[in-house]
């Protein structure tokens, strides 16, 4: 390896490490700012927490071992609701593919859909499904599913025509051209699609628990806010920054290997 | 020599909301088996369309095409049609990718599989017989493009504009590699092209199509006295006929 290459891997490594360092440093002095501030009654703590005090109310609710139901319960949910998402869309999608009229005249109803607010959906939706976990699954559902499907039809419709060209002239059947093009070429587009939908559902099921749950990170913020007690509900917020870091890791993690296959 | 396919006074029209399109008008041609046809024309006038045709991926409004014989519904089980792209899938391996239409006819036999690994072996690319298109240079996606359609084996080739996306070195080198391939197989072809030096340097006939809608202008052989064995289309392009044959088209084609 020649003196430039090193150094131009030596200035290339420095450069990660600064950005590495900052970041941390960025949050450290976050935290530092707001303990102290706290501290010195330049905020008031009982409205703004502090970082010593929501350590002090994750220690508490880890020992009487609510905050793990409470963080597993929506864990489950926004898994559940991001499976049936996954399941729901890709087969509409293959439903609008394979019978074009269909697609021709749900488009509409589906771009309206797709640009509504969800949040306006979940009052009505606990009316009729119920104050409990159905209402708040469904609303995570209705939140992702109408773009997600939007999405995937998108790129099946988006298949190079040339492709299909060639699987015809090949004699090759709707649904071999389905199976052997069509799905794997837009297997990149729905696995960086599940990446925004992982956190529209964990949206979706926070709405749904404000309004219909007895359990779950929502349900201990919007019952605590009632209260004035802010540390529950900074720390659930902290929570949750967390869990939606390692879903789109997940996510990431799967669109990796998905991308070793192209 | 046999005709492999007759087309009979052939039209074509495309419909599309503003109107009626006419693409092609009375066609009508034959190609011997084993022969090498191009057919040149200015862009837009059907040569696209008449490729269609005849693999059957179209049926024209009037007129008839025999192969073997036969009427050509139905007729994709002898054609093997390379296109202006490679259309290689991404996601499969080279050898993946040359199964791909056996697999699809359902054709998959140890056979054919042996016969796609000679072929890859003979074409200079059985040792990137697993890896991803991506890795291939153009000149190489298109040999595997050919190999996967000559894998199944057609009698009739229809090539559209196969070399038109590659640089001018390697399309040289493609249509040299291209031309010996399916002679050694003794291969019936059909190229569409608007290169005329391409047409004339492949062809054993050109046919020359008017603008739109296109119909027939022109047949013309083409024979190099020089050349009487061994031809390829590198050697066709500094024989002493080479110069006439493209000014003679090239009037056909501007007039």
């Amino acid at each position: 390896m020649s003196a430039q290459q090193q150094a131009y891997l030596k200035q290339i490594k420095k450069y990660k490490l600064f950005i590495t360092l900052s970041r941390i440093f960025l949050f450290v002095i976050f935290l530092f700012l707001w303990e102290i501030s706290a501290r010195f009654g330049l905020i008031e703590a009982f409205i703004f927490s502090s970082p010593s005090r929501i350590c002090i109310c994750f220690y508490k609710m880890l020992i009487d071992g609510s905050i793990l139901k409470h963080a597993a319960i929506t864990l489950g949910e926004t898994f559940f609701s991001f499976g049936l998402i996954i399941v729901f869309s890709i087969g509409t999608a293959l439903l609008l593919w394979l019978c074009k009229p269909l697609s021709d005249i749900l488009e509409p109803y589906l771009v309206v859909l797709n640009s509504l607010p969800k949040s306006a959906l979940a009052p009505m939706l606990i009316v009729w499904l119920g104050n409990n976990a159905k209402a708040i699954i469904v609303t995570a559902i209705s939140v992702a599913i109408f773009g997600t499907i939007l999405n995937i039809y998108t790129s099946f419709a988006d298949t190079d025509p040339d492709k299909i060209k060639l699987m015809k002239t090949f004699g090759g059947s709707r649904f071999q051209i389905l199976t052997k093009l069509i799905l794997p070429a837009s297997l990149n587009t729905i696995v960086s699609n599940m990446k925004v939908n992982i956190g529209l559902c964990l949206v979706g099921v926070i709405i749904g628990e404000f309004l219909a749950a007895r359990a779950g990170l929502g349900y201990v913020i919007i019952y605590n806010s009632q209260i004035f007690n802010m540390d529950p509900i900074a720390m659930s917020i902290i929570i949750l920054c967390i869990i939606s870091m390692i879903l789109f890791k997940i996510i990431d993690l799967i669109q990796k290997c998905v991308e070793k296959l192209y | 020599m046999k005709n492999i396919l007759s087309i009979k006074n052939v039209s074509y029209s495309y419909h599309t909301q503003e109107g009626e399109t006419p693409a092609l008008t009375d066609i009508s041609f034959d190609v011997s088996s084993g022969s090498f046809t191009c057919i040149v024309g200015p862009s837009g006038c059907g040569k696209s369309t008449l490729l269609s045709l005849i693999s059957g991926l179209l049926h024209p409004d009037s007129g008839e095409i025999y192969i073997n014989g036969c009427s050509s519904s139905g007729s994709l089980l002898h054609i093997g049609y390379m296109l202006q792209k490679d259309s290689l899938f991404e996601w499969r391996s080279v050898y993946k990718n040359v199964l791909l239409g056996l697999e699809t006819r359902k054709m998959l036999t140890p056979e054919k599989k042996e016969l796609a690994d000679k072929m890859l072996e003979t074409y200079g690319l059985a040792n990137f017989k697993n890896v991803k298109p991506s890795q291939l240079s153009g000149g190489m996606r298109q040999r595997v493009a050919l190999i996967r359609t000559l894998a199944l084996e057609p009698d009739i080739l229809l090539l559209d504009e196969p070399f038109s996306a590659l640089d001018y070195q390697t399309r040289l080198e493609v249509s040299d590699d291209i031309y010996k391939i399916l002679k050694e197989q003794n291969k019936t072809a059909i190229l569409v092209t608007h290169d005329i030096s391409e047409a004339i340097a492949m062809g054993d006939k050109v046919i020359i199509l008017s603008a739109r809608p296109g119909r027939i202008n022109k047949i013309i052989d083409i024979t190099f006295d020089n050349l009487t064995d061994g031809r390829t289309p590198f050697k066709a392009r500094s024989s002493p006929g080479f110069s006439d044959y493209f000014n003679t088209i090239w009037k056909e084609l501007v007039q």
